[in-house]
């Protein structure tokens, strides 16, 4: 069956422009989203632009706080170098003097070590072997290390008792290494010639020995070595490495073998051989009040 | 909806979907990389603005203790001073010797007397003008060390008994006195580098000494600045007038540099 449209021709025009309706709502809407999308735009625009702005002006104030605050370090960077400089030469002073080598212990130790029966000659220390004070060293020994070391010549009663001397003194602090140059006996013969002709020199040998004893004594030339040298460590004032220790006060009348200091022995422990201590009186008595002061010489 | 329609508002959806990509690549990117590089910016600024800041502050504390970093090296002045200052050497020995009962018998500058001066460096070596502007400056006698540290090297002769002269040793060290938390200076820092005892004419306990010593000099470029040229570079008023050169007066003495 065939359809056929009832209405008249005029009306069935006002329907067909009736349904033109949504087409041109559809058209607003579009417009409306572009306005939208218009807006959106310019929205993000201005926040973009207000950012840029807040940065440029955060960029400015830290610029000029920058300037302000190089010009304060400009003005007070001359105290800054000059606490640079003290730190500097503290520093240095500081390394200087820790590096000495406490000698004034050294020596003190040494006077305690030497037995009552050794006669010294000479004593020669020196920080290096290049370093000599009136060209006085003279044993070929010392040139092999460098290290601070004191050369030894003397005289004592006997071959025993050199190595008696050198078992003491490898117990003093410090002491790395004792080395023997030479020990050797006078010819009798020889010395009866040389000593006839020189005055000062019998006078010197009489001396000697009242010191050694009387018959041949061994004339000895040995280097004692300081190889752990600074002695003197970083920290450490003079007047604190004063106190004697063991090892430094070892007790006389032992063999050589055991002259190893005994452990925990008080370094005041009395010893008997006080009879050639120099300056065994005034100066001693005030740093080393009862320990052994055997330093016996010519 | 008739195909035409369909078209105009397909072509509409790209019309605006090409605009807004436009947009953003030609307006809205931009302003945000510039924005961010402005943001880096301000960051790195407020990175150094804080170094310099800290740096200031360091500075500041060091205005703080400018007297006590002053008075510092004033006092190390007395124990390795620019000049050779013997005079002032000769005194302290003396006194020591004196309170250690050793007579001083005599002093004498040893070793590079008379080349430190006069021997140019070599050409080849590096910063050799250096060296020989800090040779220069120095006093007669000195020589620079190993470390490039001026020395004086002395022998001295002393008289006296073995553990006087141990004491005098002690002494000398005491000068400049080395603690853990400072240094104790109350003269010339001395390095008792060897020396050599021998009996003396009447015998054992007497005792001659003779010492080889070094005693240490600073460039005279590195003396300690006026505290007047250091204030007026900050419009502060001077906290000490004391001149350049190192004053040994005793009125440092015995002080400790911490």
């Amino acid at each position: 069956m065939k359809a056929v449209n009832l209405l008249p021709p005029d009306l069935r025009t006002a329907d067909r422009r009736a349904s033109t309706g949504p087409r041109e709502s559809a058209g607003a809407i579009a417009i409306l989203g572009v306005l939208a999308l218009v807006l959106v735009a310019v929205v993000a625009t201005v926040l973009a632009q207000n950012d840029i702005k807040a940065n440029q002006r955060e960029l400015r104030t830290v610029e000029a706080d920058q300037v302000v605050a190089e010009r304060e370090v400009s003005s007070l960077a001359s105290y800054g170098r000059f606490q640079a400089l003290a730190a500097k030469r503290l520093s240095t002073v500081r390394d200087l003097a820790a590096a000495r080598f406490d000698w004034e212990r050294t020596l003190r130790d040494l006077s305690r070590a030497i037995p009552s029966d050794v006669t010294l000659d000479t004593i020669t220390g020196s920080v290096s072997p290049d370093a000599n004070a009136g060209g006085g060293a003279s044993n070929p020994l010392r040139a092999s290390i460098a290290a601070p070391a004191i050369e030894l010549t003397g005289c004592t009663a006997g071959q025993f008792e050199v190595a008696r001397l050198m078992a003491r003194l490898r117990a003093v602090q410090g002491v790395t290494r004792v080395s023997l140059a030479s020990s050797q006996k006078e010819d009798p013969m020889a010395e009866a010639t040389a000593g006839a002709t020189a005055g000062a020199t019998a006078t010197g040998t009489a001396q000697k020995r009242e010191g050694c004893g009387k018959g041949s004594q061994p004339d000895f030339q040995l280097v004692i070595f300081f190889e752990n040298a600074p002695a003197a460590p970083a920290g450490a004032a003079p007047t604190a490495a004063t106190p004697a220790t063991p090892a430094a006060t070892p007790v006389p009348g032992q063999a050589a073998a055991a002259a190893t200091p005994a452990a925990g022995q008080p370094a005041a422990a009395p010893t008997p051989s006080p009879a050639a201590t120099p300056a065994a009186g005034e100066q001693a008595a005030a740093t080393t009040s009862s320990t052994t002061k055997e330093v016996s010489a010519r | 909806m008739s195909s035409a329609v369909r078209t105009r508002m397909i072509l509409g959806g790209l019309a605006t979907a090409v605009a807004a990509i436009a947009f953003w690549f030609l307006v809205l990117g931009p302003k945000h990389e510039k924005a961010a590089e402005l943001g880096a910016k301000v960051e790195q600024a407020r990175t150094k603005l804080a170094t310099t800041r800290a740096e200031a502050d360091r500075l500041r504390l060091a205005k703080s203790t400018h007297d006590v970093d002053y008075a510092s090296v004033v006092r190390l002045g007395k124990a390795v001073p620019t000049d050779d200052d013997v005079r002032s050497l000769v005194v302290q020995l003396e006194t020591a010797a004196d309170r250690s009962g050793v007579d001083f018998h005599s002093i004498t500058l040893s070793g590079g007397a008379g080349t430190s001066a006069a021997t140019p460096p070599t050409a080849a070596a590096p910063g050799a003008n250096t060296a020989a502007a800090t040779t220069a400056a120095l006093p007669p006698g000195a020589t620079v060390g190993a470390a490039g540290f001026p020395t004086m090297p002395f022998d001295f002769e002393f008289r006296g008994q073995f553990f006087s002269l141990s004491n005098f040793f002690s002494r000398l060290e005491r000068l400049v006195a080395v603690s853990e938390k400072e240094v104790r200076v109350s003269g010339r820092l001395l390095t008792v580098d060897s020396f050599t005892f021998k009996p003396g004419v009447e015998g054992f306990p007497a005792v001659y000494a003779t010492v080889g010593a070094t005693a240490y000099l600073l460039p005279s470029s590195e003396g300690v600045p006026l505290a007047s040229s250091m204030a007026a570079a900050t419009g502060a008023t001077p906290a000490a007038t004391t001149s350049g050169t190192t004053p040994v007066t005793a009125t440092t003495t015995g002080a400790a540099i911490r």
